[in-house]
């Protein structure tokens, strides 16, 4: 199918190239540019026919001879006229005759260069994409590290918008929504290697080169180009594949960059938590460098990947999600996901803290479709040591949270506030020795049975999710359970009984960071 | 070959006001003047305006002179003459040649100059030739027909200005005569009447578009007769309706040749052809969807489809509704290759061939 006049105007080449009159949708098979006015033209037409004329000197009057070189080129079975108005464009009376006669005018500000294009996309060559390919080398070349500046300067050559879209064709820049259909075409070719061509529509068609970076999945470079173009098609392709390593480069150095920031911030985090207390001026000082206000109050948020993950690569997703949802937090990665905090100069309200929890509840909930997490939230605390704390928490809370499904896998620590108010209460002198003589028993029999006891309980008596939360089989946690029962002598189908040792447990359960009840 | 089957004039009265004045404008191919002022001078002098035509064979006279105005048609629309101009250059002429002038010819049949030359000869009581030195009308002196003529014959022109400046040029060529004349129109009121002469009527009897007079007469009739429709009227004259429809475009601009050079394009809205009129002062050529149609010397005139009256180019404006009646030039310019070169369309800077008419034009 020969290319329509249509197709070859949306090439970057003819970017100056406008239709005035007549259609666009007409088959352009062969071009050939001749020089002189419209009268050598004329001339010259007899001899050498083609679909497409470039008249190459500009034209100074729409007249007569003018209307004799449409008539001309209507004989001729030329279907398209380009030329450059020297002064005023057409008029009316030039337009209704191409109409008539059914020869489009085409204006192009270079006819020169519309003419070269045409030449080049018509016949069958290589030199575009020779020359494509050599341009966009030398831009890789001159651009500088950024990702996004190199596409920029790629997409100078090149001429087309750029994409940079995911093994599964999701655009991580850009603006396109590809179909299913699409979508898996470039699911399946990422493995290969292999440049694809992905038709859109009627008219365009994705042309998109894998980017390797030696860490997971190839991303898609790739652009929307014209239907029906094998020879722009071919120069695109092999343009985009030379991109594709200068773009690959710059994304593994972004990579590297990432990753140092990422284990340094880590390494920051793990010294403030075994400071505890006392922050040591070189550990305060890091933290400050790196943009951390320790002396503030302080939520925790414990963000964790219900699947394997990549918290490198997806920390600007998580930041973004939250940031969408108005939480400005600090973010540190760890292995299975993320610890991230808010800090506050002044101690916000309780108001204030139930509406961040929300908000962090929200920005899950839009992460969902990239990333499935468990996210717990620590109760409000000041400090550097009540950061580490209400970390601490946050991480308890998203531990629980992973077993939750009906919260949405998300805890928030103050939603546990009737059980501190509880805790509170047992805080007393009279209640702790009880406490202590009534899980005595256990403790003699090794400390593992009272973290189960606490756990069985925590979790409404349910030995699934004690074996979930433990790690544990579920066989060996009702093992336990019935050995607990036997220790202890009690029967824990009995509520009063459940009561008495949650609360028992409550009490003399150690802090997670270690420190004593009081 | 004349417009054949013609009655011969004899007489110009009254009567034939009307039929001479639209004829002279048909003649006048878009050019040539507006005949209104002179027409209405002509009618209200009543049974006053009469006129005797001679035919250039009659052998009664001798001498004569060729009138008419240079200049620019506009400014005597708008600076109109006195009526004293014509008859002084016709007597400063006398004057200077020593020699009267018995009859007097227009310079050119297309246009305002007939009816000027025929009140003339009805003022000074001397026949009207029936001929002309154009057939149509032209911008330029050096296009008369006396100049095909290898011995041209010898003649001055006597010009009086509307502010009463009398001018006798006696130039040794056309060209010379032209660039003088216009360098006195220039600074002296925009235009002149002018009396070409005296010419010996046997010296130039075959260098005369012979029976002008009466052809623009019968136009004028036969358009009377047929009122709006083109195509009747052009069946009877020989002509044919060679464009219809709406104008679309008209464009201007300067031009060394011609004074001014325009282009209009006019759109059949029944079968979408596209034709475009090429003028100068006058309409000059023209093409339908790109194809030669008609050209110089042929008589090319817009008629108003509405009211069948000729459209000056000047007056040419977008939506106009036109009919593009092309009639056969003066047999005198085909008759000969070296004459048609003097008319054809190169002499007005358009770089093509004269196209002759398709169909031959038919005795009525």
């Amino acid at each position: 199918m020969p290319a329509t006049l249509s197709q070859l105007l949306a090439l970057p080449a003819l970017a100056g190239a406008d239709v005035v009159a007549g259609s666009g949708e007409v088959p352009v098979t062969d071009v050939t540019g001749l020089p002189g006015t419209p009268r050598e033209v004329s001339r010259l037409l007899a001899a050498d026919r083609a679909s497409a004329v470039v008249l190459l000197n500009p034209v100074n009057h729409f007249d007569t001879q003018f209307d004799v070189l449409l008539r001309r080129c209507a004989r001729a079975g030329v279907t398209a006229l380009f030329f450059l108005p020297a002064a005023d464009p057409p008029a009316s009376g030039t337009l209704a005759l191409a109409g008539h006669l059914g020869v489009t005018l085409v204006t192009a500000d270079d006819p020169w260069r519309a003419s070269v294009a045409l030449h080049e996309q018509l016949c069958d060559t290589t030199a575009p994409a020779a020359r494509l390919t050599r341009l966009v080398a030398e831009a890789a070349l001159d651009a500088g590290p950024g990702v996004a500046e190199t596409l920029a300067a790629l997409e100078a050559v090149i001429g087309y918008r750029l994409l940079l879209l995911s093994p599964s064709g999701q655009p991580f820049s850009g603006d396109i929504q590809l179909s299913r259909q699409a979508r898996d075409i470039l699911s399946t070719s990422a493995a290969t290697g292999r440049p694809v061509t992905v038709p859109l529509d009627r008219d365009e068609q994705l042309v998109a080169a894998p980017v390797g970076t030696g860490i997971g999945k190839r991303n898609w470079l790739g652009t929307r180009i014209p239907r029906g173009l094998p020879a722009e098609t071919r120069a695109i392709t092999s343009a985009l594949q030379t991109a594709s390593v200068a773009v690959g480069h710059r994304l593994a150095l972004a990579r590297l960059v990432d990753e140092r920031d990422a284990r340094h911030r880590t390494a920051l985090l793990d010294e403030l938590r075994a400071a505890g207390q006392s922050v040591p001026p070189s550990v305060a000082q890091r933290a400050i460098a790196a943009g951390w206000r320790l002396d503030a109050w302080h939520i925790g948020i414990r963000v964790q990947a219900r699947s394997e993950v990549d918290p490198v690569a997806l920390r600007d997703d998580v930041e973004a999600a939250l940031g969408a949802h108005g939480v400005a937090i600090d973010l540190v990665e760890q292995d299975d996901g993320w610890v991230a905090w808010t800090s506050h100069d002044s101690e916000p309200p309780l108001t204030e803290v139930q509406e961040l929890a929300t908000r962090v509840r929200r920005a899950q909930a839009a992460l969902r479709r990239q990333l499935a997490t468990n996210i717990g939230v620590g109760s409000l605390q000041p400090g550097p040591a009540g950061l580490i704390r209400s970390i601490g928490e946050a991480a308890d809370a998203a531990r629980l949270a992973k077993t939750r499904p009906e919260t949405g896998h998300f805890l928030h620590i103050d939603k546990l506030g009737l059980a501190q108010l509880l805790l509170a209460w047992t805080q007393t002198d009279t209640f702790l020795p009880a406490a202590r003589e009534l899980l005595a028993p256990l403790d003699r029999s090794g400390g593992q049975l009272r973290a189960t006891l606490a756990t069985y309980l925590d979790s409404g008596a349910s030995v699934n999710e004690t074996s979930a939360i433990l790690g544990l089989h579920r066989n060996t946690v009702t093992n336990r359970i019935a050995q607990i029962q036997r220790i202890l002598g009690v029967d824990l189908t009995d509520p009063e009984t459940r009561l008495a040792l949650h609360l028992a447990t409550r009490t003399l359960t150690p802090r997670r960071d270690g420190e004593e009840p009081r | 070959m004349e417009v054949t089957g013609t009655a011969r004039l004899s007489l110009l009265t009254g009567a034939d006001i009307d039929a001479l004045s639209l004829g002279a404008e048909v003649l006048g191919s878009g050019g040539g003047g507006k005949v209104d002022n002179h027409a209405r001078v002509a009618r209200a002098l009543g049974p006053a305006f009469r006129v005797q035509v001679a035919d250039a064979a009659s052998p009664g006279i001798r001498s004569l002179a060729a009138v008419g105005y240079i200049g620019s048609t506009m400014i005597i629309q708008e600076k109109v003459p006195s009526g004293a101009e014509m008859p002084a250059a016709v007597a400063a002429l006398e004057r200077w040649s020593g020699s009267p002038v018995q009859a007097v010819m227009p310079m050119q049949v297309g246009g305002m100059i007939s009816l000027a030359a025929a009140l003339l000869a009805s003022e000074l009581g001397r026949p009207l030739l029936d001929a002309d030195l154009v057939g149509r009308a032209t911008p330029r002196l050096d296009q008369l027909s006396l100049h095909t003529s290898a011995q041209a014959p010898s003649a001055a022109l006597a010009a009086v200005t509307p502010g009463g400046l009398s001018v006798v040029i006696d130039a040794p060529g056309p060209a010379d005569m032209e660039a003088a004349m216009r360098g006195v129109i220039a600074r002296s009121g925009g235009w002149a009447a002018f009396a070409l002469g005296p010419l010996d009527r046997s010296e130039v009897r075959d260098v005369v578009v012979t029976g002008s007079i009466s052809r623009a007469v019968e136009i004028g009739r036969v358009l009377g007769e047929t009122g709006r429709s083109a195509a009747a009227a052009a069946e009877r004259l020989g002509g044919r309706v060679a464009a219809r429809g709406r104008l679309l475009e008209v464009t201007r601009r300067d031009d060394q040749l011609t004074f001014v050079h325009g282009s209009a394009a006019l759109q059949d809205p029944d079968t979408g052809q596209v034709a475009r009129l090429e003028m100068g002062s006058e309409y000059l050529y023209l093409t339908v969807d790109g194809e030669p149609a008609a050209s110089v010397p042929s008589i090319i005139c817009a008629l108003d489809a509405r009211t069948g009256q000729p459209v000056e180019t000047v007056d040419l404006r977008p939506g106009l509704d036109l009919n593009v009646l092309v009639l056969p030039p003066a047999g005198f310019w085909t008759a000969d290759e070296n004459r048609a070169r003097l008319v054809d369309p190169r002499s007005y800077g358009i770089d093509a061939d004269i196209i002759r008419p398709r169909q031959p034009c038919r005795p009525r």
